[in-house]
């Protein structure tokens, strides 16, 4: 009985580090702008087709994800840059719908282009579960912990010891101030924006073999890496990836010892009750209202 | 600036509307006043100046899921694209041309119900064929029956759709009650008596699952164990591990290829040595992305290249098919590819230029046609009747006919 | 009377008149179906706005309230047969508590937690649909429902249900004007503005709020009972979260804060899509490029460039008669 909960805990690292991934992602952004970007999944998805792109013209997977990461980040540049930067910032509603607007616009223009029926990605880490005694974990749920977590500690160093960073975590607390000292406020958006495509990038490198790259893919998990980042802890890296890793095992537990058709409605729930008794989130200190 | 951009906005969606409502001249004469009734004649206009040596037009209107979380309706537009060429350049339907409307009903129901009206209301075709979900054919089945046109669905398996005493509804895809039953079958001879079931949370599994709960007993069966699954999900590991735990005799899965490859990856990945079988994973998809994993499954087909050996339409269509789209033909594909020829089979008996809903309904209730699927016809409730074959896959991810 | 009060009765009278004759400009179910689904969206529009456009709170989640003002009486109307006035009390009065499960804790957050907490919302009560099968039917929906009857008389098309649709819409807009221009209305702004301050002044800000849930999970559940009856088929994927987006760009687009707006979004993005169906596969990376150009060139919706370009047509028809009035007022 043990050995099969100890099961289910390890299974939950399978979607939970696939949650700290696209929980990190969306935090970033809402750490440096205050702006919930809808969008992240999808950047993710296209993130996949462009790899793999790149992968099948080159036939190098190091290079296609090398390069793939390049031109994400350039595509979180001119995202930011030509189209996010003319909507208002202050008003927090009108940003979230333009990411919904893209949300709409990165789907379809994936399916017009490169049809509804989804490609295999090439294998990054070996398919075979590793036996630590009754339980099994993925390599993939491993690789994918060390690099969210070497992301998290890069991450951290950058906003703590940059100055950059902390600009970043300046302009974000009050725009205006930062402005007054002489940060370049739009430069720190657009860096944040251009962060979060690289990030969305590597997770799609790590996760596509898994999903397999389609249109669609992620389109249903993005919601839940909201409710990861609000259980560890909305607007603070580190409790991103707690969070989702959470998640993942809370779910597991939930459809192991319940029933899988539980497993959707518990993330949302709980992501109600943390906002409705601790907004901050189970690692988080204080609540950072900005609108 | 903001002027002339709300300018241009304004110009580009007033073309639009041009172009998209547009060429409905000769459509008004027949629009005009509401709904067709029933008993009208609506014969092909005689007098239109029709293309090439045709006597007139056959409106035939395609619902399908282009866009939306499915989207794999591109395959049925292709298809019924490709069968309408093929009939035309043979001549027609018994000199009618065939003339296709396709829309994307998006897999929603509003939708769908939106765009038959379209099809029905204001472009006015003859026949409809589709939806594809089937939550998508129980809504917009009623806008053909108050408008007495017949709808001919290829690929919804719910088996309610027949149950609402609605006369103007056809079926040539397998339900799931008829799969089910073959799996159900095939269980009971291998002296199966314990499975698990694990199925699609959406419409089509849902209606699997309570007519395998319902009919189970009937073929000694006890379902041990019962989960569900999103069409989208990835991780199966912790449902396969209750299943082991259970030891049953068989996994009966119901849900589409994705779901299913990634179970099967799963399961040879965890050592889950049960037979696994099921229906809505018969696609080349399956075998693509599942690779060598899918050895073993076995799927209920309405449809498998297998059938090349006896029935010498099939391969034509896989080769024309696959020139055509580029993938090989799904069971949807097949399907509506035999609506279409049934359809034109149909209007070559009660005459062309004959042609009143009514008669084309009476006609296609006695149909037999042999197509690419096989031998159907229809029972009293418009249901097909067609034998449904159980396919294995091998090592070498081809389907093996399963003996039994 | 004065020359504004014939000029606003002028408007209102052709307002009527269009809407009274407009089915005979309609000259196929089809059109009409789109009419009746602007309407259905107006109604959605109009109840999100007066939570988000004049009370300040940001919802997400509103399809919940129009699945379940749709799934209870398409319930009552198929398992108790139901006539459409009895339905539509029950789910108005059965979302308006639902929405309370909503509103409770809404009142403690902001900003995107609170936007959260809706979409959490919105996805649990659709998940609840989809998986309480034995209440709801799950995925398959419900098959059956009727058209509007209302015990002796019984609507028997799409006409009379447009007809029962543009009433619903008239008494609901004046209903919210008179509101918005009450008591209630002018704390609901207060609360918008600022709500610290408007406790300060001596305003039950939780009240006003749980009052502004509850009517506008009401209107949503108007237009949920209508959408049951007229498109008579109901199932929990018309009620998914981009059901809650759509609702949203309706208020959003269309003029948030206004009495215009909802109308405005709801007649525009039900056209839209509809226009674009030639162009097939682009089809919808066109629709979400408009929308980004309006929120990005025309920021607080259409509805107010709409009155600047009506005020600009109208200087420019009156304006030759007031320069003359001017040049004599000079003298």
């Amino acid at each position: 009985m043990i050995g099969t909960i100890f099961n289910y805990l390890m299974n939950g690292l399978t979607m939970g580090t696939i949650y700290a991934l696209l929980a990190i992602g969306v935090t970033v952004v809402y750490k440096s702008m205050g702006m919930m970007n809808v969008a992240h999944a999808n950047t993710v998805m296209l993130s996949a087709f462009v790899t793999l792109a790149i992968q099948k013209a080159t036939g190098s997977l190091i290079l296609s994800c090398v390069l793939g990461i390049l031109a994400m980040g350039v595509f979180g540049y001119i995202l930011e840059r030509f189209i996010y930067r003319r909507v208002n910032y202050d008003s927090f509603t009108n940003l979230m719908l333009a990411t919904i607007g893209m949300q709409i616009i990165l789907i379809n223009s994936a399916r017009a282009i490169w049809g509804v029926d989804p490609y295999s990605f090439p294998q990054i880490f070996s398919i075979r579960p590793i036996r630590l005694g009754p339980v099994r974990i993925l390599p993939q749920s491993i690789g994918i912990i060390c690099v969210a977590g070497l992301v998290v500690i890069i991450l951290q160093c950058f906003y703590k010891f940059t100055k950059t960073g902390q600009s970043m975590t300046a302009a974000a607390t009050s725009p205006k101030a930062a402005m007054m000292l002489g940060i370049n406020v739009a430069k720190t958006r657009n860096l944040t924006f251009t962060i979060s495509a690289v990030l969305a990038c590597i997770s799609a490198i790590l996760v596509a073999p898994m999903y397999n790259v389609s249109p669609d893919m992620g389109a249903s998990v993005g919601t839940k890496g909201f409710c990861a980042a609000v259980i560890g802890g909305f607007g603070s890296v580190p409790a991103a990836l707690v969070g989702g890793l959470l998640l993942g095992i809370i779910e597991s537990l939930v459809s192991g010892v319940l029933s899988a058709a539980y497993r959707d409605i518990i993330a949302f729930v709980i992501m109600i009750l943390i906002l409705y008794l601790k907004p901050a989130g189970l690692l988080g200190k204080k609540v950072e209202q900005k609108f | 600036m903001k002027k002339v951009l709300a300018l241009v906005l304004a110009l580009v969606l007033t073309c639009l509307a041009l172009g998209g409502c547009g060429g409905s001249d000769d459509k008004d004469t027949k629009a005009a006043g509401g709904t067709k009734s029933a008993e009208g004649t609506k014969g092909s206009e005689g007098g239109e100046a029709a293309s090439g040596d045709f006597k007139g037009k056959i409106k035939i209107g395609v619902i399908c899921p282009k866009s939306g979380t499915a989207g794999d309706g591109v395959y049925m537009e292709a298809v019924c694209k490709m069968a309408a060429e093929e009939i035309n350049a043979a001549g027609g339907m018994d000199g009618l041309e065939v003339e296709l409307y396709v829309e994307d009903d998006e897999g929603t129901a509003q939708k769908s119900v939106t765009v038959a009206q379209k099809l029905v209301n204001q472009d006015g075709v003859d026949i409809v064929v589709g939806a594809q979900n089937s939550a998508c054919t129980l809504a917009n089945m009623l806008v053909t029956q108050e408008a007495g046109i017949v709808q001919i669905t290829p690929g919804s398996s719910s088996p309610s759709i027949t149950e609402q005493g609605n006369d103007w509804i056809f079926r040539t895809s397998i339900s799931d009650l008829t799969a089910a039953t073959s799996i159900m079958e095939y269980c009971k001879e291998k002296g199966y008596t314990n499975v698990a079931l694990i199925h699609s949370s959406g419409d089509f599994g849902m209606t699997a699952s309570a007519a395998i709960n319902e009919h189970c007993g009937d073929y000694g069966l006890t379902i041990a164990l019962e989960e569900q699954f999103n069409d989208d999900d990835v991780d199966f590991t912790t449902i396969l591990n209750k299943i082991q735990s259970e030891e049953p005799d068989a996994i009966i899965c119901w849900g589409y290829f994705s779901a299913a490859s990634h179970i099967c990856q799963q399961m040879v990945q965890n050592d889950v040595q049960i037979p696994f079988m099921g229906y809505g994973f018969n696609n080349p998809q399956f075998t693509e992305l599942g690779a060598e994993y899918v050895e073993g499954a076995i799927v209920a087909s309405g449809f498998t290249e297998l059938s090349a050996a006896t029935n010498d339409k099939v391969q034509p269509f896989i080769d024309a098919f696959t020139a055509y789209y580029g993938s090989a033909p799904t069971q949807v594909c097949a399907q509506s590819y035999d609506t279409m020829y049934l359809i034109k089979q149909t209007i070559e008996e009660i005459g062309g230029e004959n042609f009143s809903e009514e008669a084309f309904k009476e006609a296609l209730k006695k149909q037999t046609y042999t197509g690419v699927t096989g031998e159907m016809s229809f029972d009293e409730k418009n249901d097909i009747v067609k034998e449904c074959t159980l396919v294995q896959y091998d090592a070498e991810g081809n389907q093996v006919l399963v003996e039994w | 009377m004065s020359k504004a009060k014939t000029s606003s009765l002028i408007k209102l009278i052709i307002g009527a008149a269009v809407l009274v004759f407009l089915p005979l400009a309609i000259p196929n179910s089809y059109i009409m179906q789109l009419v009746l689904n602007i309407l259905i969206y107006v109604i959605l529009a109009m109840g999100l706005n007066l939570l988000t456009g004049f009370t300040g709170i940001l919802s997400l989640g509103h399809a919940a309230f129009f699945g379940v003002g749709a799934y209870v009486s398409g319930i009552l109307n198929t398992r108790l047969g139901w006539p459409f006035w009895a339905t539509l009390i029950v789910s108005v009065v059965v979302t308006a508590l639902i929405s309370l499960f909503l509103a409770f804790p809404a009142l403690r957050v902001k900003g995107t937690y609170l936007v959260l907490m809706t979409i959490g919302f919105g996805e649990v009560i659709r998940l609840l649909l989809v998986n309480w099968i034995s209440l709801t039917n799950g995925p398959n929906g419900i098959v059956g429902i009727s058209y509007p009857d209302f015990g002796f008389f019984k609507l028997t098309n799409m006409t009379q249900c447009y007809y029962l649709a543009v009433i619903f819409v008239v008494l609901l807009m004046i209903y919210l004007k008179v509101l918005m221009k009450s008591r209630v209305g002018r704390c609901l702004l207060a609360i918008r503005d600022d709500d610290r301050a408007a406790e300060l002044v001596g305003i039950d800000v939780s009240q006003y709020k749980l009052k502004a849930f509850m009517i506008s999970a009401a209107y949503c559940a108007i237009a949920g009972t209508l959408y049951a009856h007229v498109i008579r088929y109901i199932s929990p994927d018309s009620f998914r979260a981009d059901e809650s987006q759509l609702i949203l760009c309706c208020v959003i687009i269309g003029g948030i804060g206004t009495f215009k707006g909802p109308v405005i979004g709801a007649v525009l993005l039900t056209i839209i899509p509809e226009l674009f169906r030639s162009l097939q596969d682009f089809r919808m990376v066109l629709y979400g490029v408009i929308l980004m150009i309006v929120i990005i060139f025309f920021p607080g919706g259409v509805a107010k460039y709409w009155d600047l370009l009506a005020a600009r047509v109208k200087n420019m028809v009156t304006g030759s008669k007031s320069k003359a009035g001017a040049a004599d007022a000079k003298k």
